[in-house]
């Protein structure tokens, strides 16, 4: 049907980035500050699920490595439960941005 | 947005078409155990189809990327529907039927809450990219390593052409993914995961390109040997026909080297005998009437119109008389008119998130288009979702 090759090169070429700033909020340093807050949000993510390994570890095992918390697979309660935990954290903090500050106000 | 009960519900067309020969499922068993330079620092996902992200925290931000998505696009999503809609109202606007996306722009105005929630979508998808370049880019010997190491082996073949010609539609950073997918080496690693991020886990272990192939059309002769994806990317749909026909010759073509070596990689590791190659969908190189089944899954909202004609010229030429053309993308605005709600969002994906030719695509008539390249069209194609997919296939005349 065609040649094959087995050429064992990559072709590469500069890619064509974005060309719009993204600014939404009519001050660059108000988008960049929303965004900063959304990083957080994932920074702390990430430390509460590496805490709940950790807890989970000491309570089975009485310790931990590195190695157990990285390959650590939770079971699907865990998995529930911290999903659960996570959804409700984002509401926490970010169901703030649902209040309306708009001036054509449609309340729910 | 993407709903995964509506894109899971097969239609009744779609459940009719028959398979031509007894699938080969891949399981966990015999998935991920064939490649000889393997990276997989924390093992694989449950079905073993795919390995799980080198880092736990890379993870757990992308585990927050997704939920944060999902939180913005539905909690957050229907005050601002409530709001947007509103407005509309005030102005006696039917609001199920948009005004012109400048005419839309000019009534919203600067409402914080509307533009707030296209904030939180911008940056996430930001957040959710970095997260996943950085992460794969600090190991990236090991990566590139695995990359080579399965060009060196099959099942599948892998052909890559350094002295392509790129078109310039393809070097675009689409969904706003650094480096594209032509210009970062790790592209096709990192493409895998952040889509999974945007479809709100539909790419995970390839479920949506499996119930896709599970509908793809055959000829009506039930005569299906060879098969082609244009634009295959990392080639999740070629892998899930092979699993679906394991007897057919599976093909799969793209511009994008990154994504094609990622692909062949994992058909290495899933044991699945695919031909990837990197050519161009205008200009396939291959054989008049070669292929009964093409198929192009959401790659025409990335090319522009001028190309996507090339592109079906080229179709008709290599699908073989009788052969089933199968063209998955959005719904057109003549197939669909949006509601200002969806118009808000597809110029939002067109504006940041960079869906470079999707507005031109939408006010195409995608049926006509076929119907010039001379194609059959068949405007009642089996389909994941009629409210969201195309429902549009074409054959050659035999």
């Amino acid at each position: 049907m065609s040649n094959k090759s087995k050429t064992p090169h990559t072709h590469r070429e500069d890619s064509i980035p974005p060309q719009t700033p993204d600014v939404f909020l009519g001050n660059p340093v108000i988008d960049n500050v929303m965004s900063s807050m959304i990083a957080l949000g994932s920074e702390f993510w990430a430390l509460q699920r590496r805490m709940n390994i950790v807890e989970t570890l000491l309570e089975k095992n009485g310790s931990v490595t590195n190695e157990m918390i990285e390959g650590y697979q939770p079971t699907d309660d865990e998995t529930s439960a911290w999903n659960n935990q996570r959804d409700r954290f984002i509401k926490r903090v970010y169901g703030f941005l649902q209040n309306n500050n708009s001036d054509n106000k449609k309340d729910s | 947005m993407l709903d995964r009960r509506t894109l899971l519900n097969t239609s009744a067309a779609a459940t009719a078409v028959s398979a031509v020969s007894a699938p080969h499922k891949v399981t966990s068993k015999d998935a991920l155990n064939n490649l000889q330079h393997d990276i997989e620092p924390r093992g694989s996902l449950p079905e073993g189809r795919v390995e799980k992200l080198p880092e736990l925290d890379m993870e757990s931000r992308l585990d927050f990327a997704q939920a944060f998505r999902k939180w913005s696009l539905r909690d957050f999503g229907r005050n601002n529907l409530k709001q947007l809609y509103g407005i509309l109202e005030d102005q006696n606007i039917d609001p199920t039927n948009s005004p012109p996306i400048e005419k839309l722009l000019e009534i919203i105005g600067d409402d914080p809450n509307i533009y707030t929630a296209m904030r939180c979508k911008t940056t996430v998808q930001q957040i959710m990219w970095k997260n996943l370049v950085d992460g794969f880019h600090a190991h990236k010997d090991l990566y590139l390593a695995e990359l080579a190491s399965a060009e060196g082996q099959g099942p599948g073949t892998l052909e890559l052409n350094p002295t392509l010609n790129i078109p310039e539609y393809a070097k675009h950073e689409i969904h706003i993914q650094p480096g594209g997918y032509i210009g970062d080496p790790l592209g096709g690693y990192v493409y895998h995961y952040g889509v999974n991020v945007f479809t709100l886990d539909l790419n995970s272990e390839d479920i949506f390109h499996r119930s896709l192939a599970d509908i793809v059309p055959v000829p009506e002769d039930g005569k299906m040997n060879s098969f082609l994806d244009l634009g295959t990317g990392i080639a999740q749909l070629p892998l899930a026909m092979k699993e679906r026909f394991p007897n057919a010759d599976i093909w799969g073509i793209d511009t994008a080297a990154p994504m094609l070596r990622y692909g062949h990689m994992r058909a290495v590791e899933l044991g699945l005998d695919i031909n990837l190659c990197q050519r161009l969908a205008e200009d396939t190189q291959f054989e008049s009437n070669s292929f009964d089944v093409i198929t192009a899954y959401i790659l025409f909202h990335e090319v522009p119109t001028e190309d996507t004609r090339k592109i079906l010229s080229e179709v008709k030429r290599i699908l073989r008389p009788g052969g089933v053309f199968f063209p998955v993308d959005f719904k057109t605005y003549d197939q669909r008119p949006p509601s200002a709600n969806s118009r808000l969002n597809q110029w939002w994906d067109h504006v940041y998130n960079n869906e470079v030719w999707t507005e031109e695509y939408r006010d195409s008539n995608f049926s006509e288009l076929m119907r010039e390249a001379g194609l059959i069209v068949n405007e009642n194609a089996p389909t994941l979702s009629k409210n969201f997919w195309n429902s549009l296939m074409a054959t050659k005349k035999a």
